[in-house]
């Protein structure tokens, strides 16, 4: 025998039909419907995980840095290449020709009203080096040295520091929040020490008359050569001299003799001219260009020498030093 | 088959009968689905389709080669010697105009760092306007950041409202697609259009700021702030793209805040160490001239930056400043 169904049950299963049929015909009239506030073009698959958590039930990864007199006055953030305009615009490029990999950021307020705040910005870039190519371009000149890690420097209202690899950023809305900024930036300094050795050639500048705080990585059209990257420059006083050293480690010895030479025809074709050298270093060039010297030589891996110097005594001293001080 | 509620129960043939036909309608919908799903998703609306917007020349007649340049530290009183020099707000807003003010909200900072546009200078423009009998004020921008906090943190929402005006956030519905007449770049692109539905006269404030990618960010630079969609393709070709926003926007009066300069690490700061005390504020109806000056603040001249002399070339206005003959005055 047929069972019967009781028009309850029919009433039931045709809502649901009709209810079904609704959700159709409106996705299909949506997925049909320009929406150019979404994105225009789909981007790659990324590996760094995109946009932003926004759901406020997302555990900061500040949560250990911050005291109690902070509360979140939003979600933690997360940009990766693809996104990290969105954060900061145009200066994005910066990062990314350093080998930018993650941002993280997270705003805190002090008190009640939330007028008082600061965002924390965590950049993770691909090594040490790309963490202090980004400090040293952002160096402000104003900036006061803060003895939390070798490279770091307050201003009235932010510090900034690279550790590792890591560039860290923490901004305040007002100057009033510095030492809560100081406070948190010794705690993430604190919770990631360093193995030695991770500043890559900082250490290779001779000490007599270096500003530390000059030091700056330079990672592409070097001096205006678009063959030469990846260079460390710092700054010398030698009486009223002020002088600029510059170091590149390149793949090989080969590499860095090749790029000495490349660099010479670079010099020489843009009105330089060779002149003798009176230095006791193995291949080095002096060149005088207009009314200055630039002087350099290849030792081991790396092409070094002094960039542009008015004084060429004072310039013949520190190519000397900074050759006795590389490996 | 009874069950033992005492009800009759499907009969083994009848649960397969029945069975097959719930299989059959899953296998029909899932099939019907996959027939109409489209992978791609819908495009954007061609050229030659109607629905492509522009914006109206929201310019006054005669008015086009103003220019004030105002030095003091005070914005509220440079503006007023500033729009004094000029005529007055009431030469550009008449009674019953609908007015538009695109400010610079891009990112969620607080205002000392003047990343974005001043709320106090953004107050008093509001003021002005609905003195001078404007309908309506709105004020809008789509940021870099996600909107409600850029206008809450910025301080602009605040202020937006404590003059009377209302803030129009960016939303999906608001976007269409636009094209710039004589453009290479700018095609087919979303723009922020439902804000200046009704609207007649539209003014820019915005910050002299250092820009990592085009050098500076002033006047013309701040209409980036009407596009949607992935916008920072452009910053690929940054001079064209904004040679074609100022193609693009064809103000009524533009005011460029140069009171305090961000000199270093723009557009985004940070520090107040990136700042200048600069004291100029500039206001004129040609957005050419405005940045052709704001660039000095910046130790810059017009050559530093090509934006500038391709929005020439391209006739959006001029950077012979003085061929304007701009009215100079301190606030102080």
């Amino acid at each position: 025998m047929k069972p019967r169904v009781n028009r309850t049950e029919s009433a039931v299963g045709l809502l649901i039909l009709l209810s079904l049929l609704g959700i159709c015909i409106w996705v299909y009239e949506r997925q049909s419907r320009f929406d150019p506030s979404v994105l225009v073009v789909t981007a790659p698959q990324q590996a760094v995980p995109e946009r932003p958590a926004s759901a406020p039930t997302i555990e900061s990864p500040f949560q250990s840095l911050i005291s109690e007199r902070l509360s979140p006055l939003g979600a933690p953030e997360q940009f990766g290449a693809e996104t990290l305009s969105e954060k900061i615009n145009g200066k994005a490029e910066l990062y990314l020709s350093s080998g930018f990999v993650s941002l993280q950021c997270q705003r805190f307020a002090k008190g009640e009203g939330g007028r008082a705040w600061l965002e924390i910005f965590v950049y993770e870039m691909g090594d040490s080096s790309g963490a202090f190519s980004v400090f040293s371009s952002q160096r402000r000149a104003e900036g006061e040295d803060v003895d939390l890690t070798r490279f770091a420097y307050r201003t009235a209202n932010a510090l900034f520091l690279a550790h590792g690899k890591d560039y860290v950023e923490i901004v305040g809305s007002e100057e009033a929040l510095i030492e809560e900024i100081l406070a948190i930036g010794k705690r993430f300094v604190d919770a990631r020490p360093l193995a030695g050795g991770e500043t890559g050639e900082l250490g290779v500048f001779p000490p007599d008359g270096l500003d530390p705080a000059s030091i700056t990585l330079l990672s592409a059209n070097v001096f205006g050569y678009e063959k030469l990257d990846d260079t460390y420059t710092a700054m010398y006083t030698s009486g009223k001299s002020k002088l600029m050293a510059f170091v590149s480690r390149r793949e090989s010895s080969d590499e860095a003799a090749n790029m000495a030479a490349a660099y010479e025809r670079f010099l020489l074709d843009n009105g330089g001219s060779l002149i003798e050298s009176r230095l006791n270093i193995p291949g080095v060039r002096v060149i005088q260009l207009f009314d200055m010297v630039e002087i350099f030589f290849n030792k081991g891996e790396r092409l070094a020498g002094v960039h542009e110097a008015d004084d060429r005594d004072a310039a013949e001293d520190l190519a000397m030093n900074l050759y006795g001080s590389l490996p | 088959m009874t069950s033992s509620s005492g009800e009759k129960d499907f009969s083994r043939r009848e649960f397969l009968v029945r069975s097959a036909k719930a299989g059959a309608a899953v296998a029909l919908a899932g099939g019907v689905s996959a027939w109409l799903f489209d992978p791609e998703g819908p495009r954007a609306p061609s050229a030659s389709e109607s629905d492509l917007v522009t914006l109206p020349d929201f310019s006054v007649s005669g008015l086009d080669r103003k220019l004030s340049i105002i030095q003091g530290a005070d914005r509220v009183k440079s503006l007023d010697v500033a729009l004094k020099a000029l005529g007055g707000i009431e030469a550009f807003v008449k009674r019953g105009d609908r007015v538009l003010v695109k400010v610079n909200a891009a990112f969620a900072t607080p205002a000392i760092l003047s990343a974005t546009t001043n709320p106090d200078l953004l107050a008093e423009v509001c003021r002005r306007c609905l003195k001078a009998g404007a309908a309506s004020v709105v004020v809008t921008d789509n940021p870099i950041n996600d909107p409600e906090s850029c206008f809450s943190l910025t301080g602009l929402r605040e202020a937006a409202h404590s003059a009377g005006a209302r803030v129009i956030l960016p939303r999906a519905g608001f976007f269409r697609p636009t094209t710039v007449a004589g453009g290479s770049l700018i095609k087919d692109w979303p723009l922020l259009h439902t804000p200046f539905q009704g609207v007649t006269r539209l003014i820019s404030i915005a910050p002299v700021k250092d820009h990592n990618r085009s050098g500076a960010s002033m006047i013309m630079k701040n209409w980036y702030g009407l596009l949607g969609g992935r916008r920072n393709i452009f910053h690929q070709d940054i001079h064209n793209t904004i040679k074609e926003l100022a193609m693009m926007v064809k103000p009524t009066l533009v005011i460029l805040d140069g009171t305090t300069t961000m000199m270093t690490n723009g557009p985004t700061g940070g520090s107040l160490s990136d700042l200048k005390a600069t004291n100029t504020l500039i206001v004129s109806a040609d957005q050419v001239a405005a940045d052709a000056v704001g660039a000095t603040l910046l130790g810059k001249t017009v050559s530093d930056l090509p934006f500038i002399l391709k929005a020439v070339e391209a006739g959006v206005g001029t950077a012979d400043v003085e061929s304007l003959r701009p009215v100079r005055a301190s606030a102080v």
